[in-house]
């Protein structure tokens, strides 16, 4: 697989998140940066500019909202994509994510397969 | 008018009057009983005190009446000292030595009655006391303990004999008057009338007695009610609570399990043989299903624990139900099933609902529709405004349909039409049974018309809410789960 210019900040708290995420951003020969909590991802985004960060909303302790705006403030990029995702949804909860301003929405279980091209059309989308 | 000088009628002095008067009645027992023959008794003090008062002016400044040790004039002192001593013992809360008083008084006072009537030789005043000695009994019936109603008829006998024929007063018989016929006649009279009234006094407290348990069960009932009611809404919530927690903690390792078989099936970790590549398939495939399931049942539990709520907002049937049906077109493809919407012109643009429940329910009814329609078959979903109050959306298929015993079960959870067709159209078997809950969450029907071979049509009414002029807002209504 050719490389595409794509970095990714992965915040979730499941170490198999990340374990699953790795074999699909490794397969595609792209890097991939975790974080377990919001803080590790703030003090991240201090210094790194990733194109997309994929944050799981229902990390304990901050909510995943309150963590979308303290991300935004702090990112170095200002374009700087970010990505719900979670285990329960539902049609609203779709649309709710949607309308509080996060750029896309990937639900779990991942769809390994289009991973990639998803999130490549979440940074791209002007 | 007596009254005594207590702290409750000073107040009621600076308020006129009527307001004296109505204070004094007032009863300050607090038992029901107590407050009502305290209030008998005040009442009683209160009529005979204005009534001596009245006749003792008449006595004194119309009739001019002599006064002598045993006068008109000294009777009605008697009467006045009496009620004053009454009311106030029945002020200081002593009400049965108030009433004692009260009936001595009255005994006394028609006593002096008679005695005068015989010394002045009139008549028609010695035939007053028969009939207020055969009062006292009734009025004792209302204020005294029941064992003292017996005693007073007695005491009345007594005093009547005493004061109207053993006394040596006065010196004028009645022409044919027997008085030991009277005697006779009165003493029967007086302790039947004492013996009817204890005996009503006996029932009477009975029943309030029996009155005053059932409040006091009553009052036990309610409060245990409460109780229930608050541990019941405990539970809610603590299973509310638990199911999020399941929730959370199933659905975890199950998308850890999905999300490396897939990636494996992806190739994303290394080359697999065919076989090893099968082997992983049916571990992707089981885990899907299994999630599926999960899912199912904690929707159910979810919605049968009341924790789903109905929101009503603008939403457009025709949207809604092209946006369902056009996300299962892959689905119907895949078996070259022809899958049609027909919406009358009768229905509504615009309405209140719950876009994401009936949305969900018709993915779960055409999904089933697809999946129980052999191929080139037909599924049809039709949509029409029913009257002024009720819209339906129906799906119909040109399946297998299924036998008329089906429709009585074919809502519950875990109930398929049969084992051995879930083999060839597997489900969780709860999609039916979550539609039900839902559409009756949202105040409206669903019902089935089938038949073996011929198909199914499954129909869904809702109420039909208008939008409150342009513009309505979304309102969020909760409706209580009535399992």
């Amino acid at each position: 697989m050719e490389a595409t210019d794509l970095s990714v900040l992965l915040v979730d708290d499941d170490p198999h998140v990340h374990g699953i995420f790795e074999l699909v951003m490794n397969h595609h020969r792209l890097p991939l940066a975790v974080a377990r909590n919001a803080e590790e991802a703030l003090n991240y985004l201090h210094t790194h500019a990733p194109d997309v960060v994929v944050l799981d909303i229902f990390l304990p302790g901050l909510d995943g909202y309150q963590a979308l705006n303290r991300i935004r403030e702090s990112a170095l990029n200002p374009n700087c994509r970010v990505v719900a995702t979670t285990a329960y949804y539902t049609n609203d909860t779709q649309q709710e994510i949607l309308r509080r301003g996060f750029d896309g929405f990937l639900a779990k279980p991942f769809d390994t397969k289009n991973l990639v091209n998803y999130l490549l059309a979440v940074v791209n989308r002007s | 008018m007596v009254v005594p000088f207590t702290n409750q009628s000073l107040d009621s002095l600076t308020r006129g009057p009527k307001a004296l008067i109505l204070g004094w009645l007032e009863p300050r027992a607090i038992d029901r009983d107590e407050a009502f023959r305290e209030r008998a008794i005040r009442s009683s003090v209160a009529i005979m005190g204005a009534l001596a008062l009245v006749s003792f002016a008449l006595s004194l400044f119309v009739f001019d009446d002599p006064w002598g040790i045993v006068s008109i004039p000294t009777m009605h002192i008697v009467a006045l000292a009496g009620c004053l001593a009454s009311s106030v013992a029945v002020a200081r809360g002593r009400l049965l030595l108030s009433g004692w008083l009260l009936t001595a008084t009255v005994m006394l006072g028609v006593s002096l009655i008679v005695i005068l009537a015989r010394q002045d030789g009139v008549v028609s005043r010695i035939f007053v006391g028969i009939p207020a000695f055969m009062f006292l009994p009734l009025v004792a019936a209302l204020i005294f303990p029941r064992n003292h109603i017996l005693p007073i008829s007695v005491l009345s006998i007594v005093l009547y004999t005493f004061a109207q024929f053993i006394l040596p007063v006065g010196n004028f018989t009645v022409a044919g008057l027997d008085t030991t016929q009277l005697l006779g006649q009165l003493i029967a009279l007086l302790l039947i009338e004492g013996a009817v009234l204890r005996q009503l006094r006996i029932e009477f407290d009975a029943r309030l007695e029996a009155m005053q348990e059932s409040i006091r069960q009553a009052e036990i009932a309610r409060q245990q009610a409460e109780k229930d009611q608050q541990r019941a809404e405990e539970a809610d919530r603590a299973k509310s609570q638990f199911l999020a927690n399941m929730s959370h903690e199933l659905r975890t390792p199950l998308n850890a399990i999905i999300g490396y078989a897939e990636a494996m099936l992806g190739g994303m970790a290394g080359e697999f043989t065919p076989q090893q590549n099968k082997l992983l398939g049916h571990i992707r495939h089981n885990s899907r299903r299994l999630l599926a399931l999960i899912n199912d049942v904690l929707d159910l539990s979810k919605i049968e624990s009341g924790s789903v709520e109905v929101y009503l907002a603008p939403m457009s049937p025709r949207v809604v139900i092209q946006d369902s049906v056009e996300s299962l077109r892959s689905l119907a493809l895949e078996k070259e099933i022809s899958l049609s919407i027909h919406l009358a012109d009768n229905l509504p643009e615009v309405i209140l609902g719950d876009a994401s429940k009936i949305q969900q329910i018709l993915v779960n009814l055409v999904s089933n529709a697809i999946k129980f329609t052999e191929e080139t078959g037909r599924v049809t979903v039709t949509a029409s405004s029913l009257d002024s109050s009720r819209w339906q959306f129906e799906v119909a298929d040109t399946g297998i349909g299924m036998p008329a015993e089906a429709v009585s079960y074919i809502f519950d959870p875990f109930r398929q039409v049969d084992g051995t067709a879930t083999r060839r159209h597997p489900g969780t078997g709860l999609g039916l049974a979550i539609c039900k809950r839902l559409v009756q969450k949202m105040d409206g029907s669903i019902h089935v018309e089938t038949a073996p071979g011929k198909g199914s049509t499954f129909t869904v009414i809702l109420p039909r809410v208008s939008v409150p002029g342009e513009g309505g807002s979304s309102a969020k209504r909760s409706t209580p789960d009535k399992s």
